[in-house]
């Protein structure tokens, strides 16, 4: 018989916030980049809060020779950088670093496997963690089937079967694999060492407000519901443009290009948000199921008409904020020949009742003109019974969800300009994070790290979402694959894509947005 | 009330006014006396950063009879956004202030909530607040109005249980870090056993007048939150030279709560700054506020063992962010309730 669970008199479920067990967090590639920039700054908020469980400590594994202060006083440079909060509590600070700890070894090293576990034992001696366990792999990911081995025969990873009074979690980033075969082999040989539900894939998209609102703006409000689908809805678009090039990424870039880094990821995150159907409830598998029914409901691309759904690009010299930039072939780390593509547009369709029949235009680039993701729902035009004249032409209104910057949602409508005539002009209903909450959001690794912390896995891509999607694009990557691109770079930093791009999208009537 | 209103017309200040572009609730405070508009327009000030609202001030000048009624309007800029947030200013006095309901209604904004601020001693009827009730979202009073938290407890019930909108108070507020921690702390089935047979728990709080009562408001509450929810009974509340003895009834034994003012500047005047807990079996919980820091540091013990001490933050929420917390949510906090509940079952001579 089940025990009886405990409620607890004192906790206010609805305004409580929920308490994470004591644990350790082990960074692996402590001295990376990522930690530096968002994962440290996330736990430091996390404290500032009050967020981080009551005993914790957080033990950076790396290979670099660094005692203990030099690791504290590193980190104290990297959140006084990159904390959204400033200046830096030097009282919370002081308590903060105190938890914080480096431990000396390379990934493939069994005795520094011995080791950390002595250390992570002693700690929960010192401050009460109770063995629970996170290893967060900021690491490449061709490391990760080592470093989860090495965890598990180390006994660092516990079986949830075997072990009920404490707990161990793996967190890894993306990319999930490099196409669907490596990505069903990664699965199978990180699940050797343990289970889907100790596995937290990061794709930090999910931890951003503006996403987490896509669920209360389509379900918390009744009237969107019934003009969500394919009788009032005309196209999609949901573009990632970012105006930054690859920078020190070249070496990354030149195996994954934005498909892989982009497309395949976040844009399929915010795809299966925007397109899902009501969940039952709003536990884990119940939303992830949903997001999954969409992914696999899109229908594979039509290979005989690749150019017609598929558009890929290259930047070339150009011009961004009115200073000259180079090319990503005169880039660091990135071959002269390079055939990696910069830029994607693509054409999708969604074969279920709601969606038979809306095209969903995606588009992601580097070396735009601008940074901007958003997702825009253009509806149907009115009949052409009214306002059709030229002084009087209605506009088709579109809902634009501006996931950053200038984050909110916008809503374009007709109305009639005051005066004699009757001109109509196209406004815009406009909701902005920044005019209504002045306070400084939680940045997406505060939200997910303290997550996967609770267990609660929402935020996080289940295998077969990511499987899902690999089975779309995978098919794309070899079909590109078999030959080079002849006409790359063919779009100039600075500009919204190549020409073919415009074509793929006029082909059907519409054009892309200006942004 | 035509005469009236064309004097207000007449009285009117037109400031920057400008309709607001963006607001999230409309908020009145009714204040009984000028004095008192500075700590509240503070308040407002900071919380108009973080969120954009229309306020309305109603400062009614009880001890007048004049046949006084003013209006100023001022247009204000958010600080850090183009948020233009406009504050409304009514003073009226005793014999003039039935009218400011009608002049508020035509301020509102329409389809945002609406929250007031009661800053008048709830005993004392008012008029006014029966009218506020009725576009009332929520509304915040504030026990530091009243020496009779009895009465006050049963005045809030009575609200509670007749009217649609939410009721809270500032005293709920001002211990929701320690109610947190409690929740964290205390987050076990044994734990929770553990407390429900504590013997002894000692609050103390910063007082800058000890002997008085004042300021004891927060360490009034939590004892009483904390006793609502463990479903304990109150048998008897004795004052001696400022400290309070609450003894509460339970099967086996009493759990006595003592609550205890420590000498403190006025600044932090009501913030409690330690709980202690003896309980059955040597069991013993001290949680200790940090002098100059917002740390709580946590010891945990029994006759046979000693938990390795440890420290936590204390919700460092402003008090704008708390307030904003509650009066985001719907209707009534059960817990608040419960609270009351108790409250009322006895006198507190607060």
């Amino acid at each position: 018989m089940k025990a009886p669970i405990f409620t607890n008199p004192l906790e206010d479920s609805k305004q409580s916030s929920k308490v994470t067990d004591p644990c350790i967090l082990v960074i692996f590639g402590a001295t990376g980049d990522l930690t530096a920039r968002k994962l440290m700054p996330a736990l430091y908020n996390l404290a500032l809060d009050a967020q981080l469980p009551s005993h914790f400590a957080c033990v950076g594994f790396a290979r670099r020779e660094k005692t203990n202060e030099a690791f504290r006083q590193e980190m104290l440079e990297a959140v006084t950088n990159f904390s959204r909060t400033k200046p830096i509590d030097e009282k919370l600070w002081s308590n903060f670093s105190g938890q914080l700890y480096y431990h000396i070894s390379d990934f493939d090293d069994d005795a520094g496997y011995e080791s950390l576990k002595k250390t992570l034992e002693d700690l929960d001696q010192k401050l009460g963690t109770k063995g629970n366990r996170v290893f967060y792999l900021s690491i490449q990911p061709s490391f990760f089937p080592l470093v989860t081995d090495k965890l598990h025969q180390h006994g660092l990873i516990y079986n949830p079967k075997e072990v009920k009074d404490k707990w161990s979690r793996v967190i890894i980033e993306k990319p999930f694999g490099h196409n669907l075969e490596s990505s069903i082999e990664l699965q199978e040989t990180m699940t050797k060492c343990l289970s889907e539900s100790q596995l937290f894939r990061i794709d930090h998209y999910l931890g951003k407000e503006t996403v987490q609102n896509l669920l209360v703006f389509r379900f918390a409000n009744s009237i969107f519901e019934s003009i969500w689908n394919n009788r009032y809805v005309d196209h999609v678009q949901i573009t990632v443009a970012e105006e930054l090039g690859i920078g020190t990424r070249g070496r990354f870039f030149e195996e994954a290009g934005i498909l892989r880094d982009i497309v395949q990821n976040h844009m399929m995150q915010l795809l299966s948000l925007m397109a899902m159907e009501p969940p039952v409830s709003l536990n884990a598998n119940d939303i992830r199921d949903e997001k999954t029914k969409v992914l696999r409901a899109i229908r594979p691309i039509d290979m005989a008409n690749f150019g017609k759904y598929v558009v890929r690009g290259q930047y070339g010299p150009g011009l961004i904020d009115g200073k000259s930039v180079v090319g990503y072939r005169e880039e660091n780390n990135v071959s002269p020949t390079s055939a990696i593509e910069t830029y994607v547009a693509l054409q999708l369709f969604i074969d279920n009742w709601r969606w038979v029949g809306v095209p969903f235009f995606l588009r992601a680039g580097k070396r735009l003109p601008k940074r901007t993701t958003e997702i825009a729902i253009t509806f149907k035009n009115i009949p052409g019974v009214l306002f059709q004249n030229n002084n009087s032409k209605s506009e088709n209104n579109v809902l634009t969800i501006r996931i950053q910057p200038n984050e909110g949602i916008s809503l374009k409508i007709n109305s009639k300009v005051p005066g004699p005539s009757s001109p109509i002009q196209p406004v815009k209903m406009d909701f902005r994070y920044d005019s209504y909450f002045g306070v400084s959001p939680p940045e997406a690794y505060e939200r997910l790290i303290c997550d996967c912390m609770l267990g609660e896995s929402t935020l996080f891509a289940r295998v077969d979402e990511v499987e899902a999607s690999w089975k779309l694009f995978t098919p794309v990557l070899e079909r590109w694959a078999e030959s080079s691109p002849s006409d790359f770079p063919n779009y100039a930093a600075g500009t919204w894509g190549p020409k073919a791009a415009n074509d793929l999208i006029a082909r059907e009537g519409r054009a892309w947005r200006i942004l | 009330m035509t005469q009236t209103a064309e004097s207000c017309k007449q009285n009117e200040t037109k400031g920057n006014l400008k309709p607001s572009s963006t607001c999230l609730f409309n908020i009145i405070f009714y204040i009984e006396n000028t004095a008192s508009k500075a700590s509240y327009q503070k308040f407002l000030d900071s919380l108009k950063k973080k969120f954009p609202c229309r306020a309305i001030f109603i400062v009614e000048d009880s001890e007048s009879t004049a046949d006084l009624l003013k209006i100023e309007i001022n247009g204000q800029e958010g600080l850090k956004t183009s948020a233009a947030c406009d504050q409304i200013s009514i003073d009226c006095t005793s014999k003039t202030k039935d009218k400011t309901f009608f002049l508020i209604l035509s301020y509102l904004l329409s389809d945002l909530p609406t929250y007031v601020i009661w800053s008048q001693d709830i005993v004392k009827l008012n008029p006014i607040l029966e009218d506020l009730k009725t576009i009332a979202t929520k509304i915040v009073f504030d026990p530091q109005t009243t020496s009779n938290l009895k009465d006050f407890s049963g005045q809030l019930i009575d609200h509670i249980e007749h009217t649609s909108c939410g009721i809270t108070d500032f005293a709920w507020f001002n211990c929701f870090g320690w109610r947190e921690l409690f929740a964290s702390v205390f987050n076990t089935k044994e734990r929770v056993d553990q407390l429900f047979h504590a013997r002894i728990i000692r609050i103390k709080y910063k007082s800058a007048d000890p002997l008085s009562n004042k300021n004891d408001a927060a360490a009034i509450y939590f004892q009483a939150w904390l006793a609502a929810q463990m479903n304990w009974k109150v048998n008897d509340v004795e004052s001696i030279e400022g400290n309070k003895r609450v003894c509460y009834e339970r099967f086996l034994h009493d759990t006595i709560v003592l609550v205890v003012p420590e000498l403190s500047d006025e600044s932090n005047s009501g913030q409690i700054t330690s709980v202690e807990i003896e309980g059955q079996n040597g069991v013993h919980y001290l949680l200790k506020l940090g002098v100059k820091d917002p740390f709580v540091k946590v010891w945990i013990s029994d006759s046979t063992s000693c938990e390795i001490p440890y420290q936590v933050v204390l919700s460092v929420a402003s008090k704008e962010q708390l307030v904003i917390g509650d009066l985001f949510r719907r209707g009534t906090n059960p817990h608040y309730h419960n609270m009351l509940k108790l409250l009322y079952q006895t006198k507190w001579n607060h």
